[in-house]
Parts: structure tokens; C-alpha cells; sequence
């Protein structure tokens, strides 16, 4: 019945012995006291004594962490060449490791679990966004940059016609999400050391605001519309939300920004990728589009 | 008439409680179950299953009126974990009273929760251990020893060790 080892020896609560300290409670009653922390909170107080080291390792604690659908999400992780070991995984080292970007679809995207909200996010690089012209180079090139988690982000010198699309199918864990294009107006460089912007190709942006969409297969939908203005930083430009009801069935999602008034062009743009966040994790630089009516 | 349940505490002090109180405790359900109304409880002094009962007495008035689903719903409900985290008790009156029943010292706490697993009162459990997580958290490791007795019992290579282990918590991405 779990009763402490002491307890044979003495009773509980007897008044002139030695107090009843968090070393006499059965191991599970300290993982459950622990599984009430957050998870950088429960690896801190493994450094506080055996007890707790043993008890911070517990499935029962890490378990309440997992989101629901976690032997999913661990299929979709392909660094462990032997497949038993992930099978042999505990409950903790299933966390530690999709809270680290998990790459998929031949590492155009990847997803993670994310610490403090334990939801999953996710980036959608511009490799694997359908973007009208890439081919062309008179219009589009690859520049390679650290500023990209791919480190590539795709830039428009110019176009009449842009419009960048994109889809994701997957099992995204119940819960509410945002999702974003993450844009830079201008092209970064490297001068003497300093990181500069290049300014020359941006044009067109104060015409006509960008059109940003999204839709789930389950009816989900938001438009909204947004000028680019902000020159030299990156920004999360907020397409809209998405609500997840189970997390066995995968979320299709299709989403896209376009700005094809054709009587003007339009350059000077990079396009990383596209996020998507728990809703109210990241806010950041974002401007909030104009809702359509 | 409600039919009573006779509790020996392990210094020999009897209680004689209504059986809906006594149930609160799922062990003494089962025993009782095999006909058996005198319980012995060597495990448990007379100071702790006073204050045991007193829960369980007040909880048993609750749960003959569930306003909400009851703990036993919830906790079925809840994964497989054998403590459940859902938080059955929306009565606002009830946590109140819960709030001030856990208003005691560590030690006596301990003393309560080990009882309560022993006797397997699932919601008591549930209480202590949650304020118990609340009395470490936000807190600077030398403060929870101090607070709650615990010696670093580490040599400095498992101290190490799990410093490594445990990198990938303190890591952005």
C-alpha cells in the first residue's frame, strides 16, 4: 500500500520523535508532487538530493508533460539509426528529445515540443512553400543566410504577380495555434563585420497591402490583410489562428500571402518561412493584420 | 440508522465513524466489503486519523450531493497514471475549506499524505501533494533544503553527471 519503510519502525505523527521529512514519502508521492512543477523547474530540484533525482526521472511526471499524441511525433524523429532504442526510450528522454527541432519532409520543415506551454511548434521553410516564379531569376533567388533556422530564405527582386502558398498535414496536439510568415523588407548583409540592409529592390509594398489567408480542412478559416512597411528587421507577420479538437486526427491546413495587383510590381522582400505557435506564446515583432469583414 | 465503522489507530485510541465517511477511504471500502466493520490501523497514530477523518467526514457530505461530476468520474476519466491531476473539487466553499485544512507544518503534512496513500483516499493525496509542489515552487534550491530538510547526498561526479544529463532543459530554442 505504499506506506513508508520508517512506518514499521514508528508511527506517523508521534509526538517527541523525529519529524516525518520528504525522504519518508513513497517515491511515487514525490514524482507526483513533482509532476506539479514545470519541466525546467523539475530538473533544477533533481539536483537537490537521490530521492529526487529518482523521482524526477519517473514516467509518471514526464508523462503529464508528453502531449497525448507523443508516439506520433516520436515516429516522425529518424536520428536514432536503431529503432529498438526509441522504443526503449523513457518517458523523460522522450520529452528532452522532441524539445528539440525534429526535421520532416526531407528537412524543408521541422517541429518541437515547446517548453513552457508544451505545445508543439513548428517552421515551414520557404523550400517548402509554393512561391509563383522561384524558378525564374529574373524575379527570385536563393540567398543563404544564419538569419534562417533553415539557413536559406528565398528573395523577390521583382514581381507583378506574388503570391507564396502552402500546406502542412499533420497531428498537431489539441490546442489552439497561430501562424505566421516570418518576412524581412530589405536584404541583410555582412559589411566590415556589421550587418547592413540593402534597400535597392524594395518597391511596391505601400500600394497595396499584402493578403494573408488560412484554412483548415475542418472548416477554419481567416483573411486578413497588412502593409509591409518595417525595413531591416524580421517580423512575424500574423495570419491567423487555428483551433486542434483531437490530436489522432491530422489537421490539413492550407495558407498562403499574396499581393497580385498587377498594375504595379513589387521586390525587396526575403521570405523565410512559416511558423506556427501555441496561440499568445510568441507574440514578438508582429503586426496584427487587419481583420477582413 | 447509518451504519458505523470502528477504526483502531496503531496507539489504540478507537473511532467509530458513519461507514460513508469511513468509505471515503477505498482500502476500507474493500475490507469492509468482506464483512469486517472493526479496522485496525497499526500504521497510523490516533493525532493523524483524527485529522484523516475530519477530511473524510467533511468530503462525504460533499460527495452524497455532487453539485459536478464527482473525483471518482474524473479520476476515471484521467489517464493511466495512478494519481489523477484533475481538479475535481470545483466547489469554491470545499477548496476554501481544503485551503485551511492544509495550513499545517511540512511534517504534518507528510504524516496526512502517507496515511491518505495508505488508506488510498485518493483526493487527500491529491491536496497535500499539490500544496506540498506549491511550497517548492518559484523557490531557490538552498530554500527548499532548508525548508524541507534534504541533504545533498551527491558526490561531485553525480553532481556533474547530472548537470549534463539534464542540459537539454535550460537550452532555447
Amino acid at each position: 500500500m505504499g506506506a513508508g519503510v520508517s512506518s514499521v519502525v514508528r508511527l506517523e505523527g508521534e509526538a517527541g520523535g523525529i519529524p516525518t521529512g520528504l525522504g519518508d514519502l513513497p517515491e511515487n508521492c514525490v514524482a507526483a508532487v513533482l509532476a506539479y512543477l514545470e519541466p525546467l523547474e523539475i530538473c533544477r530540484v533533481a539536483r537537490l538530493s537521490r530521492t529526487f533525482r529518482g523521482a524526477a526521472s519517473a514516467d509518471l511526471v514526464w508523462e503529464t508533460k508528453l502531449p497525448r499524441n507523443h508516439r506520433n511525433l516520436l515516429a516522425l524523429v529518424s536520428d536514432e539509426k536503431n529503432p529498438n532504442k526509441k522504443s526503449r526510450l523513457c518517458k523523460k528522454e522522450i520529452y528532452a528529445r522532441l524539445c528539440r527541432p525534429v526535421p520532416f519532409d526531407g528537412g524543408t520543415k521541422e517541429f518541437w515540443l515547446e517548453r513552457i506551454s508544451g505545445g508543439i511548434c513548428m517552421a515551414i521553410s520557404s523550400r517548402a512553400l509554393l512561391i509563383t516564379g522561384i524558378d525564374d531569376r529574373r524575379y527570385w533567388n536563393y540567398l543563404t543566410t544564419e538569419e534562417s533556422r533553415f539557413h536559406s530564405v528565398a528573395y523577390l527582386h521583382q514581381t507583378w504577380w506574388f503570391e507564396v502558398d502552402g500546406e502542412i498535414k499533420f497531428c498537431f496536439p489539441a490546442g489552439s495555434y497561430s501562424l505566421f510568415f516570418r518576412l524581412h523588407l530589405g536584404r541583410a548583409t555582412k559589411r566590415l563585420g556589421r550587418r547592413i540592409c540593402i534597400t535597392e529592390h524594395i518597391h511596391g509594398w505601400d500600394i497595396e497591402p499584402v493578403r494573408f489567408q488560412m484554412a483548415t480542412s475542418d472548416g477554419q478559416f481567416a483573411r486578413s490583410k497588412c502593409y509591409l512597411d518595417k525595413i531591416g528587421s524580421w517580423i512575424l507577420y500574423h495570419a491567423g489562428d487555428f483551433v486542434v479538437n483531437n490530436s489522432d486526427v491530422p489537421t490539413n491546413l492550407k495558407f498562403s500571402m499574396k499581393q497580385i495587383d498587377c498594375t504595379h510590381t513589387k521586390g525587396g522582400l526575403c521570405v523565410d518561412s512559416v511558423f506556427i505557435y501555441p496561440t499568445g506564446f510568441r507574440e514578438g515583432k508582429v503586426f496584427a493584420t487587419d481583420l477582413m469583414t | 440508522m447509518a451504519k458505523m465503522i470502528k477504526l483502531v489507530s496503531g496507539d489504540g485510541a478507537e473511532f467509530e465513524v458513519e461507514e460513508e465517511v469511513a468509505f471515503q477511504s477505498k482500502i476500507i471500502k474493500d475490507i469492509v466489503a468482506d464483512a469486517d466493520d472493526v479496522i485496525p490501523l497499526p500504521t497510523v497514530s490516533s493525532k493523524v486519523l483524527i485529522q484523516v477523518i475530519e477530511y473524510c467526514r467533511k468530503h462525504a457530505a460533499v460527495n452524497s450531493f455532487p453539485l459536478s461530476p464527482s473525483s471518482s468520474a474524473a479520476a476515471a476519466a484521467s489517464s493511466s497514471s495512478s494519481i489523477s491531476y484533475s481538479k475535481p473539487v470545483s466547489d469554491p466553499a470545499l477548496r476554501a475549506w481544503d485551503n485551511e485544512f492544509v495550513k499545517l507544518n511540512n511534517s504534518s503534512l507528510f504524516d496526512i499524505v502517507i496515511a491518505a496513500n495508505y488508506l488510498d483516499i485518493e483526493e487527500l493525496v491529491d491536496l497535500v501533494l499539490e500544496t506540498v509542489a506549491d511550497r517548492i515552487k518559484g523557490k531557490q534550491a538552498q530554500e527548499i533544503r532548508r525548508q524541507f530538510n534534504i541533504e545533498n547526498d551527491f558526490t561531485p561526479e553525480e553532481e556533474e553527471a547530472l548537470r549534463r544529463e539534464n542540459s537539454w532543459a535550460f537550452q532555447n530554442n
